[in-house]
């Protein structure tokens, strides 16, 4: 074997592998919300990855892997529950209606001028990721962010397209309602009334998160 | 436009910006869009969050850690040609031949200090002001490990619920189902002092009739106990565990969440591996 041709920049997984550091450890800070243990976790998964290349198939998508590595590394390592535990213990426990804000209400929480969020509300956005229960925060992340396909980010959380459906319209729900509290809370819209799934004539089901678990379990 | 209607296309408003919808229903909700005005700020909200998002999210790595990354992943590839090359033999000819290849006994050094890196790395959150009380975990204690194996005291608690129980005397959580997922049934468990620490003593049965097999599973506060003897790092999948030997019994050693596991069994290695590498497994 010649050392001459193995010099330790040549290797095209490798190089590759790092191209995609700054998104994993991007998404790392979200999922732990801990630049220290961000740095661990991301360290981890590229070693994982390395050990486990011989499982890579080369030609298929190489940044989903890594994120596959990463969320289960984050799972066995930070949460011996797994993620789903987060939906129980989540800061958002409470029952979670879709929710229905009049176009105009939505309208005041964007700046006229860019059409993107208002400033005040793009700080609060932040706060409102952290606080969401890790398999939506995830959920979001992957898509909105990383542009991840549904059949990707199903692979990388190992759950089926349509749990990974729910939980981006879930978690962007619950993102919605926070950014609406706070503009609230700093008078940038005005109260209105919500129709609630209690109040709508629809009948609609309370969609509360106990129920989605159980949903989930196949026990209802 | 009704709020029923909105309601129905609600949910598919993020798939539509998602560009995840199939054709009847892209037509179908653009045709809606064009007649609702609640449901075009609805997409338009969902925008400007995921731009929001991406300003938020998006990091670079600091340049440490990329550093600290190609080290890893050299070494890693290092200790993969090691092993293709047929491990100590060619460790120790390169060691001592000598000759222009000779830069390459620098490479297993590296490979160890960052395996020991790594490793320490799943213990990290320990104050250095702690390391100094830390018990070690060496190769008398492994034979402690080997000898409770081979002449097991009956156990205190004899199923799954009655382990669990004993979470409140070690004061780390306790999982006796993580080594069951493996085929292993749980015997039942007791609490042993090591080290003034209390740790778990676990036995569990694999296999049945003439193939079954006893192995032991000492579970420890890895945070104030740490494993010093000298075990061999194995990958199983994408899984560390680390491996040896003591009077003819297979260890294995496995940590994860800051609890540490020693597996002791007259399993073949590569099975007493695995069964190590059950803590990681949640699947």
């Amino acid at each position: 074997m010649s050392f001459t041709s193995e010099a330790p920049k040549a290797d095209p997984f490798v190089d590759e592998a790092l191209t995609h550091m700054d998104a994993l450890y991007g998404v790392a800070c979200k999922l732990t919300r801990n630049p220290t243990e961000a740095e661990d976790l991301v360290q981890d998964s590229f070693v994982k990855a390395m050990r486990a290349r011989s499982q890579f198939h080369a030609g298929t998508n190489l940044k989903a892997w890594l994120f596959r590595i990463l969320t289960n590394t984050f799972i066995n390592k930070y949460r011996r529950g797994g993620l789903e535990r987060s939906v129980l213990d989540g800061p958002d426990a409470d029952p979670l209606a879709d929710g229905w804000v009049s176009a105009s209400t939505m309208r005041q929480l964007r700046d006229p001028e860019t059409l993107a969020l208002m400033p005040l509300v793009e700080d609060e956005i932040r706060h409102a990721l952290d606080a969401l229960p890790a398999e939506f925060r995830l959920a979001v992340v992957l898509s909105d962010v990383e542009e991840f396909s549904y059949e990707e980010i199903a692979t990388i959380m190992g759950c089926p397209i349509g749990t990974v459906m729910s939980r981006l319209h879930r978690g962007r729900k619950l993102l919605q309602r926070t950014l609406y509290n706070h503009a609230l809370a700093l008078g940038i819209v005005k109260g209105e009334e919500r129709v609630g799934p209690a109040q709508d004539a629809e009948g609609a089901k309370t969609a509360d998160l106990a129920e989605y678990r159980a949903r989930k379990r196949g026990t209802v | 436009m009704t709020m029923h209607e909105c309601r129905d296309r609600a949910r598919m408003l993020g798939s539509y910006l998602d560009g995840e919808l199939e054709a009847a229903k892209l037509l179908d909700i653009d045709e809606h869009l064009g007649s609702c005005e609640t449901c075009r700020e609805e997409v338009q909200l969902l925008r400007a969050t995921r731009g929001s998002l991406r300003r938020v999210v998006r990091a670079s790595a600091p340049s440490s850690l990329r550093d600290r990354i190609g080290s890893a992943m050299a070494a890693e590839r290092a200790r993969e040609e090691l092993r293709a090359d047929g491990g100590g033999a060619a460790l120790e000819a390169r060691l001592f031949g000598g000759g222009p290849g000779s830069w390459r006994t620098l490479v297993p050094v590296a490979t160890a200090a960052a395996i020991a890196l790594i490793w320490g790395a799943a213990a990290r959150g320990t104050p250095a002001s702690m390391n100094e009380s830390l018990a070690g975990f060496g190769d008398d204690l492994l034979a402690e490990l080997v000898a409770e194996h081979s002449q097991p005291l009956p156990p205190e608690a004899k199923n799954a619920k009655e382990v669990r129980g004993l979470e409140q005397y070690v004061g780390f959580p306790v999982q006796p189902g993580s080594f069951e997922r493996g085929g292993a049934r749980l015997v039942g468990g007791r609490v042993v002092p090591l080290r003034s620490q209390r740790s778990l003593m676990l036995q569990y049965v694999v296999g049945t009739g003439d193939d079954a097999r006893r192995f032991s599973v000492l579970v420890y506060d890895a945070q104030k106990i740490q494993v010093t003897a000298n075990l061999a790092p194995r990958a199983v999948g994408t899984a560390e565990v680390r491996v040896g030997r003591e009077k003819g019994y297979s260890v294995a050693a496995a940590q994860r969440a800051g609890v540490g596991y020693l597996l002791a069994s007259d399993l073949d290695p590569d099975k007493n591996a695995q069964l190590a590498a059950m803590v990681y497994d949640d699947r």
